[in-house]
């Protein structure tokens, strides 16, 4: 390294390191978000009752035109209370292929309020609290609390309380609790719901949405600082939300850390003793930096620089191509492979991934997890979605953008949509066209909408409705408008909601505007209405299905010719058809897509070779894209060579069998 | 002879081949879309296909399990005959008295090998995954794994001894004319046991040129782009080279055993 220069850098640098380095710097910073539900907490873990205690100052803000006369609460622990929870009822006790094993009492978990006050009143306000069940009639149901207010909360009021609470952390089978002495503790501290004043989300009348845990559906929660402290057994390495900003060793053999992390909606935590910490930079184009904090299972140290390249790969696609990711540190966390029902979990600044020893890069799975569950620093973080309500608006824009940043990012991942999810002995998967085939090869592609409340949708379908459907029509969007205009749409939604609480209609509202302006009448949607609503019609609220088919190409002896595509499913959309002749030529057509089938008279006096409707799959939710082309005289090549290796299979297997005779 | 033992893999396998090859041409419905499948694979046109027409591909490779379960039966006939040949030199009518006589020991020495394999198989799956639960609570993922490799490694070493003693029975039920499987396995099991590295060491050494062939298949596969039919049709004779060669392997194994019990 050249001295001088690095010289130079230092000098650069110090304005920043002087601001950064300053103990006010924090107080002083300018907040991003509204801050209305402030959290500071204190708690210690008991390693060997999987105990947590806990007190906490909770500042929450009015900042609705409403009196407030009631808080809701989320207990999430309760629904691993016992099996007649929502949650348990609803997913039989296991999801995400994890099984809770219920004959060990110890697997489950619960937590309850011991103190409740109101600090600037001195009020104790424990007595009044009851449970309640917003979203069913489940009287087992302990997941949501409801605190009144002796006196209202006006508008712009603050209201302090002083909470104690324990609880006692379930086996991990669920993203949260402890597997042998492996902690990945979420969803652990009682929280305020959200108060949503009439207007905000399409909402008729204020209130609070506040739902019981379901079985599927994650998170809702107010923008907010969290000052959290952690005692914890001192062999014990930890990873939290935010920046660790102390360490004090206790003489009782724990040791406390303090965390601090501003503008997010939810805090997280681990603890394991046996881990392995990787630090990494990533640095940006535009001068931004985030510090990579890798918790590795020592097992996996290997795997270490697969998951910060993906993560780098991450930070850069969404830096250049939706906004900058605002916060200074990303940690992930690689659970053990017992505690897999933690793995692939988003939290803010604080994401779970998950691998096993061993594994081959052409299987890209920690990859895989690790974009994915950053890109939910923005949707789910950043643009905090109702995620009870509107999963797909999480999870299928998420979905979208692991799709785009596994196929195309580059390096250091230099994945191609053709073998960005598997590449292993000649077999191939890409990570948009898995999601794809998630949804159009479903036994029922048109089962039901992408839109609802998660624990309403069709049973058995919901990651496919919210993950693979949504990123599907996503990318149909995209094929639409063009990856200009779709990348506007992003970028406005992104800066316009950041920080807040999108729902469909802000996303469409801005469909709506982006596309009118940029494209006007000059693309063929344009033909199906002034805005975008007709497409949202079919592909969100509605559930029909896009399936065109290449129906016949006719060759005339007196030199013309004609082609014809059949409209097979019920959605409708507008359709190129490129068709190529004799002498090489190849033409465009364009057909609105809306009738059940359409001639196209192909002009000039040519033989067709072949024809393709929408050769360029901007129809990606297309549930067959082979009937879209048709060949006049079609080569048996490819059919040749699965003939050829099946007969060559067909014979190994003989001979391998022969062995036993 | 060879020539023979391959001419009949050949033809148990081609009707059904030619089938898959009509019905995938016929299913593809003249789309340009599996052209992409020619240099690499395509997942998105693989699994649209099979979405809307493994009705059609199923039934075949069905059909492609009935015609290995014939092979197996025809090869327990072929086997009397290349014993035969070896010691008589081969003639077409003398190969096919000899598969027909001695086909019932055969078949009857192929259950006997069954009997010890698949308890073996069933013994092999209930140790390893009691060794597994056993030491999940304690070992590493690394320690997991290398205790099914492990596990996996003896079972085939086992297997393949079994394999080799069933071998050296099918040449003792030829050579002393002995119809009763059972005794034959035995017999053979204690001279497999006491001429340990004649017998098994080549049989061993057969079998990991079979794996070698194998390995060096994989590579001129990942060498052959199948781009067109000649480059197809140039694959197919690779791999039917390979098969010829694992013919040879299994007569080769069986005539080692026929030179050693002759001693
Ligand atoms: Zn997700």
């Amino acid at each position: 390294m050249n001295l001088r220069s690095s010289f130079f850098r230092l000098l650069l640098w110090w304005p920043f390191i002087l601001v950064l380095s300053s103990p006010f710097s924090g107080a002083f910073a300018l907040p991003l978000s509204p801050r209305i539900a402030n959290y500071t907490i204190d708690v210690r873990l008991n390693t060997d009752t999987k105990r947590l205690d806990g007190r906490q100052t909770l500042t929450w803000r009015n900042t609705s035109p409403d009196v407030v006369t009631e808080l809701h609460f989320h207990l999430y622990l309760n629904a691993f209370r016992d099996k007649k929870s929502t949650f348990m009822r609803e997913s039989g006790g296991q999801l995400r292929g994890d099984e809770l094993d219920d004959s060990k009492p110890e697997n489950f978990g619960w937590t309850r309020l011991t103190a409740l006050s109101n600090r600037q009143t001195g009020e104790n306000l424990l007595a009044g609290v009851q449970f309640i069940r917003p979203d069913d009639a489940n009287a087992t149901d302990y997941t949501v609390l409801r605190v009144p207010l002796k006196q209202g909360l006006k508008p712009g009021e603050t209201v302090v309380l002083d909470m104690a609470f324990q609880a006692k952390l379930p086996r991990i089978f669920a993203r949260t609790g402890f597997s042998r002495d492996f902690f990945l503790v979420g969803q652990w501290f009682p929280k305020i719901g959200v108060y949503e004043p009439a207007g905000m989300r399409g909402r008729a009348t204020g209130g609070w949405n506040c739902h019981q845990f379901h079985a599927h559906s994650e998170f809702y929660a107010d923008y907010g600082t969290y000052a959290v402290s952690l005692t914890v057994p001192q062999k014990m390495v930890v990873g939290a939300t935010g920046q660790r900003t102390a360490e004090t060793p206790n003489r009782d053999g724990t040791k406390t850390l303090r965390y601090r992390a501003d503008d997010v909606i939810d805090f997280a935590w681990t603890a394991a003793p046996q881990t392995q910490v990787v630090n990494d930079v990533w640095q940006g184009k535009t001068g931004n930096r985030v510090q990579i904090q890798l918790l590795m299972q020592p097992e996996h140290a290997n795997q270490a620089t697969r998951h910060a390249n993906a993560l780098k790969a991450a930070l850069t696609y969404f830096d250049k191509q939706v906004g900058t990711y605002p916060y200074p540190i990303i940690t992930v966390v690689d659970p053990p492979v017992h505690a897999s029902g933690a793995a692939g979990m988003e939290y803010p600044m604080f994401i779970t991934a998950g691998t096993s020893w061993g594994l081959p890069n052409g299987a890209r799975f920690p990859e895989l997890v690790t974009v994915h569950e950053f890109g939910h620093q923005y949707f789910m973080q950043l643009l905090a979605s109702n995620e009870f309500e509107e999963a797909w608006l999480d999870e299928g824009f998420n979905q979208y953008y692991e799709g785009r940043i596994m196929d195309e990012a580059g390096p250091p991942l230099g994945y191609s949509a053709r073998n960005s999810q598997i590449d292993l002995w000649g077999f191939r998967m890409g990570d948009l066209e898995t999601s794809r085939s998630g949804y159009a090869h479903l036994d029922n592609p048109g089962i039901g909408p992408s839109y609802g409340n998660v624990w309403q949708l069709p049973n058995g379908y919901y990651g496919e409705l919210t993950y693979s459907k949504t990123a599907t029509w996503l990318r149909t969007l995209e094929g639409l408008v063009g990856r200009r205009v779709m990348d506007e749409i992003m970028q406005t939604y992104f800066l316009r909601w950041r920080f807040r609480h999108p729902n469909a209609q802000s996303f469409i509202n801005v469909v709506n505007e982006v596309v009118p302006q940029r494209l006007g009448q000059t693309w063929p949607g344009a033909a199906y209405g002034p805005n975008l609503n007709w497409f949202f019609d079919q592909v969100l609220f509605g559930d029909r299905v896009c399936d065109y088919k290449l129906a016949r190409i006719w060759n005339y002896a007196d030199g013309t010719a004609a082609v014809r595509v059949d409209r097979l499913g019920d959605m409708q959309l507008p359709i190129e058809l490129l068709v190529r002749t004799s002498t090489g030529r190849e033409q465009t057509f364009y057909w609105d897509g809306k009738a059940k089938t359409h001639m196209f008279s192909i002009p000039g006096k040519s033989r067709i070779v072949w024809a393709h409707a929408d050769p360029k799959q901007k129809l990606y939710m297309d549930i067959d894209l082979n009937n879209n082309s048709r060949a006049v005289s079609p080569s048996s090549a490819p059919a040749g060579k699965y003939a050829g290796k099946f007969l060559f299979w067909l014979q190994n297997t003989m001979q391998w069998l022969a062995w036993l005779v | 002879m060879l020539l023979l033992l391959y001419g009949i893999t050949l033809l148990l396998s081609l009707p059904v081949t030619l089938s898959l090859f009509g019905a995938i041409n016929t299913e593809t419905e003249r789309s340009l879309a599996p052209l992409n499948l020619l240099n690499g694979f395509d997942y998105t046109v693989f699994s649209d296909f099979m979405n809307r027409h493994d009705g059609a591909i199923w039934p075949l490779l069905r059909a492609g399990w009935y015609s290995v379960l014939v092979y197996l039966i025809t090869a327990i006939w072929t086997t009397g005959g290349v014993l035969n040949s070896f010691a008589t030199g081969y003639r077409a009518v003398s190969f096919w008295q000899a598969g027909t006589y001695y086909f019932g020991r055969n078949a009857r020495l192929f259950g006997v090998t069954l009997l010890f394999a698949i308890p073996l198989l069933v013994v092999a799956i209930l140790i390893g995954s009691l060794l597994v639960i056993a030491v999940e609570d304690t070992l590493t993922e690394r320690g997991i794994a290398l205790i099914g490799f492990a596990v996996l490694a003896i079972f085939g070493l086992l297997l393949t001894l079994l394999l080799c003693v069933a071998n050296y029975a099918r040449v003792m039920l030829f050579r002393t004319d002995d119809a009763v499987a059972f005794r034959a396995f035995g017999i053979a099991g204690r001279f497999v046991l006491t001429n340990l590295r004649a017998t098994f060491g080549p049989y061993l050494l057969i079998i990991a040129v079979g794996s070698a062939l194998f390995g060096l298949y994989f590579l001129l596969e990942a060498l052959l782009p199948t781009r067109n039919w000649f480059l197809i049709l140039l694959l197919t004779l690779v791999q039917q080279a390979f098969i010829f060669g694992q013919i040879i392997l299994k007569v080769w194994a069986l005539r080692v055993a026929f030179e050693q019990v002759k001693r």
